[in-house]
């Protein structure tokens, strides 16, 4: 199950989250050495984690983070046309509308106990985003990616394009601006293609969310009345 | 950042390949879209090579593209060449672009040595070898042939990796295809499959007549017939297009 975490949710996903930006900063400023903002609470932040991004996020059993990615309408700001337009060839604000969000800080641990399993439980995560996005209104999602993984984000989203020549960044490697067209079509390809039948985004209502749902708790819900007592209770 | 330092023209032409590869229609219009784009980098050759997929090391030799030397791939086979081959492990290991020189540079062996200066010889030129990852964990490289001695910047490295990418996404997109499988006008004979499986094997005709008892003429009369068949004007293409197709199982190393 893949959970959409908006500014609503965010306090029933705060462990998530935090554990999300401690990840971010392990892998963009440590390993990377991305010249990126931390904080005391030893987490990476940007601009962009405001009250407009919304994360998609899977979790394992215990509801602990497994992958994770921001997404956000890029209106006022965005990575790609503000911190690096010569990564767009062209108009750059051509793509500053409401329906346009970007994805920034994606990040893939575990997601399963083969190559098979994870790669499904990947595609499933990539249909959540589409669905989800779709829902609301967003018909292009942006981003960029290093031109290492451009052959591996063009198979996995069947639609990706680049937006412009790949621009290199100061710390070494080089990024592509992509975008991919949102749209019932894509997300039925994708389906069709890995056998995935049913949405996989979840997006809790906080109104009727009593204060004890841990992020766990849905996912056992999720699971069946068994599952959620066993976890409740453990 | 570093943006890439073309004249117009140059980043227009490149721009155009990133945009439009997708929806060419034929690998034939994607051959020539490429040799364009990479053309207008500077770039005089290039060609397809799957060294891995399914888990399985496969012999290094071109899919599609053009560029290497008639009898060069033969030759290689023949020499026993990719044992030696730096550039294929460092394909393996490496996500960003090297040069030939660069994998000359690593080897140890005297072999090595004689692998990269007859191929310095044989193609007059030094080669970018662009790697790139599948969807599966299976490698693929797009060699770009380029002036010996050129030496590359950043952006020209990177420029060329995101075409080549994009080249060998969408070629492998053709060649996966179900139209492109066994559905030939005139299917292979069976002494011309068998010629065709010698062929892969890196044989020349005189060899395959002697392993099936014909002449060498007769020999050649089929690879010929089969290069009809297949649409291929190599035997370099010839192997790899009769194993796209599944006509041949490819033999390891």
């Amino acid at each position: 199950m893949i959970h959409v975490v908006t500014h609503a949710q965010r306090h029933v996903y705060a462990q998530q989250l935090t554990a999300m930006h401690r990840m971010r900063r392990e892998v963009f400023v440590e390993t990377r050495g991305w010249k990126l903002q931390t904080r005391e609470d030893g987490g990476e932040y940007d601009r962009g984690d405001d009250d407009k991004a919304i994360y998609f996020m899977m979790l394992d059993r215990d509801g602990g983070l497994q992958v994770s990615v921001r997404v956000r309408p890029v209106t006022d700001w965005s990575i790609l046309l503000d911190e690096m337009p010569g990564c767009v060839e062209g108009d750059v604000s051509a793509l500053r509308r409401p329906d346009v969000w970007e994805m920034a800080r994606h990040l893939a641990g575990q997601q399963g106990r083969s190559v098979g399993e994870a790669k499904q439980r990947a595609a499933e995560f990539r249909i959540a985003m589409l669905e989800a996005a779709l829902r609301k209104g967003v018909t292009q999602l942006i981003g960029s990616v290093d031109v290492g993984l451009l052959a591996h984000g063009i198979r996995a989203w069947l639609d990706l394009k680049p937006l412009g020549l790949p621009v290199v960044y100061p710390e070494g490697g080089a990024a592509v601006g992509y975008e991919i067209p949102v749209s019932e079509d894509l997300i039925e390809r994708l389906k069709r293609a890995h056998g995935v039948t049913r949405p996989s985004a979840f997006e809790l209502e906080v109104e009727s969310a009593t204060p004890w749902m841990t992020p766990a708790g849905l996912e056992a819900s999720f699971r069946g009345p068994a599952a959620y007592s066993e976890a409740f209770h453990a | 950042m570093g943006r890439a330092g073309f004249d117009d023209a140059t980043r227009a032409t490149v721009f155009r390949f990133l945009q439009e590869a997708q929806g060419l229609a034929t690998l034939d219009a994607l051959n020539a879209e490429f040799r364009k784009a990479v053309g207008a980098l500077g770039f005089t050759g290039a060609v397809y090579i799957r060294l891995s997929a399914d888990g399985r090391a496969l012999p290094p030799r071109p899919v599609f593209g053009e560029g290497a030397p008639e009898g060069w791939v033969e030759h290689y086979f023949a020499r026993n060449y990719a044992r030696y081959d730096t550039a294929i492990p460092m394909s393996f290991q490496s996500r960003e672009p090297f040069t030939w020189s660069e994998a000359a540079g690593r080897g140890m062996e005297k072999e090595t040595g004689r692998l990269f200066g007859e191929a310095f010889e044989w193609w007059g030129a030094d080669v970018l070898i662009c790697p790139v990852r599948g969807i599966n964990g299976g490698v693929s490289i797009v060699d770009l042939a380029m002036q010996k001695d050129r030496k590359l910047d950043e952006v020209e490295r990177s420029t060329a990796h995101a075409l080549a990418s994009l080249y060998a996404v969408v070629g492998e997109g053709f060649l996966d295809r179900p139209d492109c499988r066994n559905d030939l006008e005139k299917p292979l004979s069976w002494r011309e499959a068998e010629c065709v499986y010698w062929v892969c094997l890196g044989k020349s005709d005189d060899e395959i007549g002697a392993i099936l008892s014909i002449s060498k003429k007769t020999a050649n009369h089929h690879v010929e017939a089969a290069k009809t068949k297949l649409g291929v004007a190599s035997r370099a293409s010839l192997a790899w297009r009769a194993f796209a197709l599944g006509l041949v199982q490819p033999p390891l190393f």
